[in-house]
């Protein structure tokens, strides 16, 4: 099966520079993204999923950050090169994205109908007052909000956290995006009304034929949405694999660590495992596989940095395992 | 018992005759030595029971009895001195330590509060919680944010530990840890509660981590106690509707188990206008005109009870319409 890429990052590397000094937060990372998929980014804080998906977007904090290496190609263009202004054409149009906290990204001041038809003024100028009414009806009767026509002139604090992140999701979509990032979309929200955004979001992407990236730090979420994973782990991807083959034989032993580390419904005589130390910060300086301090398989081999090793399904940053023919 | 709370209510006053019933009726008992988990989604009453063990909120009627003697009826000075029983560890780490004081002089607090011991008795007691807590005794003379977010947990554990409580209200302890710190977290309460015989009273709304830790469980919806049993009845023996669809909705990472999912329609009603009869009837796929009854509690197993008119029914009708069998 050969679907057609729509986005592609090739060795992005972003630099912080703080206070704490000067560090790369991403670190030559690589992915695809296929028409159609969805792509899951798995990773605890401070692995630069985040970082990632809003070099992506073009927002990285201009004063402390920057694209210090590589490319993201989008329809041929690599946006890393493009002005301010081409970009602000791209983002919310084409690329656009959902954020965890759905009151902080919404403006209190405004209605959802005018935050809403905002932007699907800003990329097609010429659109009726009317048209755009019309839209943002539509737009909010797709996301599942009842009573489309009274919510459309309430305002942020009028609804509940579920309500919020249908509206963010309906702003993402305004423009039929390509490319859709959540970043942990529904990390703030309640089980129950997780389990609805989910399912709204996979909904939107088979319709829409749009590809989405969800940025989480639950494998559960990953397991139920994605079609493949993509693991990072302190600023470097070190897993990358189809879901099945993920969940099943997971690789990389912090993958593992990972997945076993989840307290699951039914086992809970035994003792549940856990990965010893804390994640580094991206600051530090580690000669070899940034995983070593904390993996139960350190060899003298760890000290020197495994690249991403190309195997038959999949590709993993580890010493454990060789180069295979694909 | 260790705990022994009967019909608590907290009615807050909203506007002219007005009332948030944030807790409406809950009762629970918790064994010593045992963890009691209270779960359920935001707003259901979860945190405003636990602050109210402890007097941080002040219950509107009902009764707490803590080792025998009622807390909600003692005067401020004996109130002062129960509590020394009773620690909390909160949510968020990064809030509930002082920037300014040093790790050491955090944990020293609640022995000054109370006047326990010498100045070096009190700093020998902190270094030895901090080692306990698997944090090295170098550490005591940091400050909060040179600490990641396990790490708080595991000083703000030690703290709750100071004055040898018997009862400790974690509620959302690990809720904001990444998953391979939260196991390191789930472990050491484990540890923590064999070697000191602790109780915990553990609030959250993750059920598969109340599922690891806890041994009996209350399922709390809009104020109320909607299921109550021990963690198997109430896990695997599932009973009432809404913990069936709480179950269905954790994400699961095991791709090949299919399951039927229930997905919930709406959101959860405002507190302070619930429907009449059953809270969740609004939400529940099985509701049906009963459901505008206010439902009983019904025992379905031993010791294991669910507040919902159709079970009743259902049992009623099971037990008139018993046919006799071979067996």
């Amino acid at each position: 099966m050969t679907t057609q890429s729509v986005l592609s990052v090739e060795s992005l590397t972003v630099e912080f520079n703080t206070s704490q000094g000067n560090f790369q937060a991403v670190r030559n990372v690589s992915f695809e993204l296929k028409e159609g998929e969805i792509l899951g980014i798995v990773g605890e804080s401070g692995c630069g999923k985040s970082v990632t998906s809003l070099s992506v977007m073009g927002l990285l904090p201009k004063r402390i950050s920057k694209i210090t290496d590589g490319h993201i190609y989008f329809q041929e263009q690599d946006l890393v090169k493009l002005k301010p202004k081409q970009l602000r054409k791209i983002r919310g149009k084409d690329i656009s994205m959902v954020f965890q906290e759905p009151m902080t990204s919404l403006n209190p001041v405004y209605t959802i109908g005018d935050q809403i038809g905002r932007i699907i003024k800003n990329h097609e100028k010429d659109i009726s007052r009317k048209e755009v009414e019309a839209r943002v009806v539509e737009l909010l009767k797709q996301v599942g909000i009842p009573r489309p026509d009274e919510i459309k002139d309430e305002y942020p604090h009028q609804l509940s956290g579920g309500m919020r992140q249908r509206v963010m999701i309906a702003m993402a979509i305004s423009c039929n995006p390509k490319v859709l990032i959540a970043d942990e979309p529904t990390t703030a929200l309640d089980v129950t009304i997780q389990a609805q955004i989910l399912e709204l979001l996979k909904k939107l992407t088979e319709e829409r034929k749009m590809s989405l990236i969800l940025i989480t730090h639950d494998l559960g979420v990953v397991a139920e949405m994605c079609d493949r994973v993509l693991v990072m782990y302190s600023g470097q991807v070190v897993e990358k694999a189809d879901k099945e083959e993920f969940f099943t034989n997971p690789k990389h032993p912090y993958s593992k660590g990972l997945l076993a580390s989840i307290p699951e419904i039914g086992k809970r005589d035994q003792d549940l495992h856990y990965i010893k130390g804390n994640v580094p910060h991206p600051s530090k300086e580690i000669n070899g596989c940034r995983y070593q301090e904390r993996c139960e398989f350190f060899f003298e081999k760890c000290l020197e940095g495994p690249k991403l090793l190309q195997l038959k399904n999949g590709s993993c940053r580890c010493w454990l395992y060789e180069e295979e023919e694909v | 018992m260790l705990v022994e709370i009967k019909d608590l209510k907290k009615h807050f006053k909203v506007g002219k005759n007005q009332y948030v019933k944030a807790v409406d009726g809950v009762s629970f008992n918790i064994k010593e030595g045992q963890t009691y988990g209270l779960v359920g989604e935001s707003g259901c009453g979860k945190s405003t029971t636990a602050r109210m063990l402890i007097r941080l909120i002040e219950p509107t009627s009902g009764s707490i009895l803590f080792n025998g003697i009622d807390l909600v009826n003692i005067s401020k000075k004996e109130l002062w001195q129960q509590r020394k029983n009773i620690q909390m560890v909160f949510q968020d780490p990064y809030a509930s330590l002082h920037p300014k004081m040093k790790i050491i002089q955090s944990l020293m607090e609640p022995l000054n509060i109370y006047n326990i011991g010498t100045k070096n008795e009190r700093e020998r007691k902190a270094k030895e919680m901090l080692e306990i807590v698997g944090l090295d005794e170098k550490y005591a003379d940091r400050y909060p944010h040179e600490f990641s977010g396990g790490q708080r947990q595991r000083i703000c554990i030690a703290r709750s530990l100071m004055l040898n409580p018997k009862l400790v209200i974690l509620d959302e302890a690990v809720s904001a840890l990444d998953v391979s710190i939260q196991s390191q977290i789930l472990n050491l309460l484990k540890k923590l509660q064999k070697e000191f015989n602790l109780t915990y009273l553990f609030i959250s709304h993750d059920l598969s981590v109340v599922n690891y830790l806890c041994d009996e469980v209350s399922v709390m919806y809009l104020g109320k106690i909607v299921e109550q049993g021990n963690v198997d009845q109430v896990f695997e023996e599932t009973s009432h509707p809404y913990t069936k669809s709480l179950l269905s909705a954790i994400p699961s990472t095991d791709i090949k188990q299919k399951r039927d999912r229930i997905i919930l329609r709406g959101d959860v009603p405002s507190p302070a206008n619930p429907p009449s009869g059953c809270g969740f009837r609004t939400r529940c796929p099985l509701a049906e005109d009963i459901c505008k009854e206010v439902p009983p509690f019904v025992e379905v197993g031993e010791g294991h009870f669910s507040r919902c008119s159709l079970i009743e029914k259902y049992k009623r009708e099971m037990e008139t319409n018993e046919v006799p069998t071979n067996s």
